[in-house]
């Protein structure tokens, strides 16, 4: 018989920390390869076509791109709460409430000259969202509600409050569930690059910032610290309850532009399908990353690559579309699997 | 580590290799590819196409073709039909209102080929829109309920408050009353196309409140489960859903689209094909009332095919009068609803249980 022991670690290097995050990812794809195998196709050129499909022409290029942009601001919203040790499951309803305000000024709104249009819209989208997730904020300071529950439940209200002004008071002549076309003034530019917009140089710049402020500000120090340890925060004189307030407004205000991001640099409407569950890709492309921004732009590229890669597998090998769905929740369940190994030394020892 | 690295090698090899020989050339022949709404086994719309796709491939001159299945209706849908023409396919079918300006757009870009977009109303040069007369079997599947059922009170598990759906309602609402002048049709929506929990849901809300004939306009077989589960009636919606409820379902009210796509793709093949939309009828049979549960008696039958061969004589469904739910006269006797009221209908004929929610005036 073999007993399983596990012995806690003392610390864990980074380079041991990538280590086990590219393995988990390693894990995924090798089950993933069997799921794919176990459909008749040859994993390694199904691989292939994902990557491909993804990054072998300037068509696909500038489409996994603009998959990307909603991944990075939800991926900087989940990641961002993450680094206090806060977990917004929420993005998903903060991206349609931050959306959902933005369309409400592209209706009942004057129409500003371009730029400032814009800029208003950036603006109200990123207060829809942060409003949208002081709801969970304050649920948790004032009556220590568990953050993951109320933020996944309230996801559902958003969408069926945006739903609820798609069906009645901003459904379209079609009678459709869909917003007219927004006005051109509420249209992020292309930047001349398929249908990459300008939302890509915002995410971005928050990118930059974000990095700056968490890791060279003294409100960063102040959120990091509340993150690794409650007590040392308390004792450091760090107000707990504003810091997660404030963590949970910036991560909102960050899902909201995922919103605005989508419905005025994509879809050009407020419909239903905003969003193909990015606030929920977003938990998975913070968690690999590690909630480094500059880490964070590079796994929701890599999730682009791979729910876009999931047509492409329809279409050139007839796989069906679960596939993509599977192949993320195997790397979530990877990744969370190989915290134990990050944690902990996993030892097999032999006994009776 | 350096066997680690000797794995990784090979395995880019095996990779570079494999893939190289991975493209399908391209052929002559007409090949299709067809966006889908749903799952395509979702057992009801999409599953009507797919059969329809299935029908066209028997075609000599159409290639294997290949479809994209749960595309989201927006943007994400111009990518997937751009996706789909660079793979090789030179006529594509769209199959859901909320693909119609995807479909416009990768249109314009690609004249060569030809594209179609189902219940739509945008055309392009190279982009046509094609649907049936759904109404007209609803109307038949409404006979069938208002006969069957003992108390008169139907259940109907809609998706979205959209002309379309809102005209089968009505029709179905219409054929009832034809034969139980006291019948009502409670009317619940889903918001979705494809949510068999959802649907289910709404079914059971229905049969508990006293329905005992339970159809819909979504999607999925989850009503049709629903229906089975509490010993009463249902009829299925756009493919045959008996499967699910072998003895609840009395009939469904079912697509062929077979006879478009093998029509259409024969036109494209002898160079006739024109970009004018259709909306067929019940003579073509693209829409039809699939077999019949053992429990439907043969003069209810025989009455349908009565019904059948007068609405193909005369459309006579949406004749005035019509009452809509208010008691409001919408349609006056010697008038009727023509082809644009039908298709922007926005109001629930007398005897429909419903509301549509407003828009901004």
């Amino acid at each position: 018989m073999f007993k399983i022991k596990l012995e806690q670690k003392e610390r864990v290097s980074k380079r041991e920390e990538l280590i086990i995050t590219l393995s988990a990812i390693g894990i995924a794809f090798v089950l993933s390869g069997v799921f794919i195998a176990l459909n008749g196709v040859n994993p390694f050129v199904a691989l292939w076509k994902v990557i491909t499909s993804a990054l072998g022409s300037p068509y696909g290029i500038s489409e996994t791109l603009v998959k990307s942009i909603p991944l990075i601001f939800t991926g900087l919203a989940v990641g961002i709460a993450l680094n206090s040790k806060l977990w917004n499951i929420g993005a998903e309803g903060q991206l349609f409430f931050g959306a959902t305000f933005a369309t409400a000024f592209v209706i009942y709104g004057p129409v500003l000259p371009k730029p400032l249009e814009l800029t208003v819209l950036v603006i109200i989208g990123a207060i829809g969202g942060a409003l949208w997730a002081a709801i969970p904020a304050l649920l948790k300071i004032k009556f220590k509600m568990n953050e993951v529950i109320s933020t996944l439940l309230l996801n559902y209200v958003a969408i069926n409050i945006a739903d609820y002004f798609l069906f009645g008071p901003w459904k379209g002549k079609d009678n459709f569930p869909y917003t007219p076309e927004f006005p051109i003034e509420a249209k992020f530019n292309r930047i001349g690059f398929g249908r990459v917009h300008i939302g890509l140089f915002i995410a971005l710049v928050l990118v930059v910032l974000l990095f700056i402020m968490l890791y060279h500000t003294k409100t960063g120090y102040k959120l990091r610290l509340a993150g690794s340890s409650l007590k040392a925060a308390k004792y450091a004189g760090i107000n707990i309850k504003k810091t997660m307030f404030l963590v949970f407004l910036i991560s909102g205000a960050l899902a909201g532009l995922a919103g605005v991001s989508q419905v005025c640099g994509v879809e050009y409407k407020l419909h239903q399908q905003i969003s193909t569950g990015y606030g929920y890709t977003g938990i998975i492309v913070a968690w690999l990353a590690r909630s480094n921004p500059f880490i964070i732009v590079i796994f929701a590229v890599f999730l682009s690559i791979l729910l876009k890669g999931a047509d492409s597998l329809q279409i050139a090998m007839r796989l069906p579309a679960a596939v993509g769905i599977v192949m993320q929740a195997l790397i979530l369940f990877a990744i969370l699997g190989s915290e134990l190994f990050k944690n902990y030394n996993v030892k097999l020892i032999r006994g009776k | 580590m350096k066997k680690l690295f000797w794995i990784f090698v090979t395995i880019a090899a095996v990779m570079l290799i494999a893939g190289c020989g991975g493209d399908a050339t391209k052929s002559e022949k007409l090949k299709a590819g067809f966006v889908y709404v749903g799952p395509v086994e979702d057992a009801g719309w999409t599953t009507a196409h797919d059969e329809g796709r299935k029908a066209m491939e028997e075609l000599k001159f159409v290639d294997e073709s290949t479809f994209v299945e749960t595309v989201p209706e927006g943007a994400e849908a111009t990518r997937v039909i751009t996706e789909l023409v660079e793979s090789g396919c030179n006529m594509i079918f769209t199959t859901s209102f909320g693909y119609m300006d995807p479909t416009i757009e990768v249109a314009g870009k690609y004249p060569d080929v030809k594209f179609h977009h189902c219940s739509g109303y945008k055309t392009a040069e190279n982009s046509t829109n094609y649907f049936g007369r759904m109404y007209q079997t609803k109307y038949m599947a409404g006979i069938v309920a208002g006969t069957m059922s003992k108390n008169g009170k139907l259940g109907y598990v809609a998706p979205f408050p959209i002309p379309e759906i809102v005209r089968h309602i009505n029709a179905f609402t219409l054929g009832a009353l034809s034969v139980n002048p006291d019948a009502t049709v409670m009317v619940i929506w889903t918001n979705s196309w494809f949510d068999p929990v959802h649907e289910k849901e709404a079914a059971n809300t229905m049969i508990a409140a006293g329905c005992d004939v339970i159809t819909q306009g979504t999607d999925s077989a989850g009503p049709q489960e629903a229906a089975e589960a509490a010993g009463i009636y249902s009829i299925g919606n756009d493919s045959d859903m008996s499967f699910m409820a072998p003895t609840a379902q009395l009939t469904s009210a079912i697509w062929n689209w077979g006879i478009y796509y093998k029509d259409i793709a024969t036109k494209i093949n002898d160079g006739t094909w024109v970009n004018d939309p259709i909306w067929w009828g019940l003579e073509t049979g693209i829409t039809s009332l699939s077999k019949f549960n053992e429990v439907v008696p043969q003069e209810l039958i025989d009455d349908l095919a009565v019904a059948k061969a007068g609405i193909i004589e005369n459309d006579f469904i949406f004749n005035g009068p019509l009452y809509d739910n208010n008691g409001k006269l919408r349609v006056e006797e010697s008038e009727a609803l023509n082809d644009g009221d039908k298709l922007s209908i926005q109001w629930f004929v007398k005897g429909v249980k419903g509301k549509i929610p407003k828009a901004k005036e």
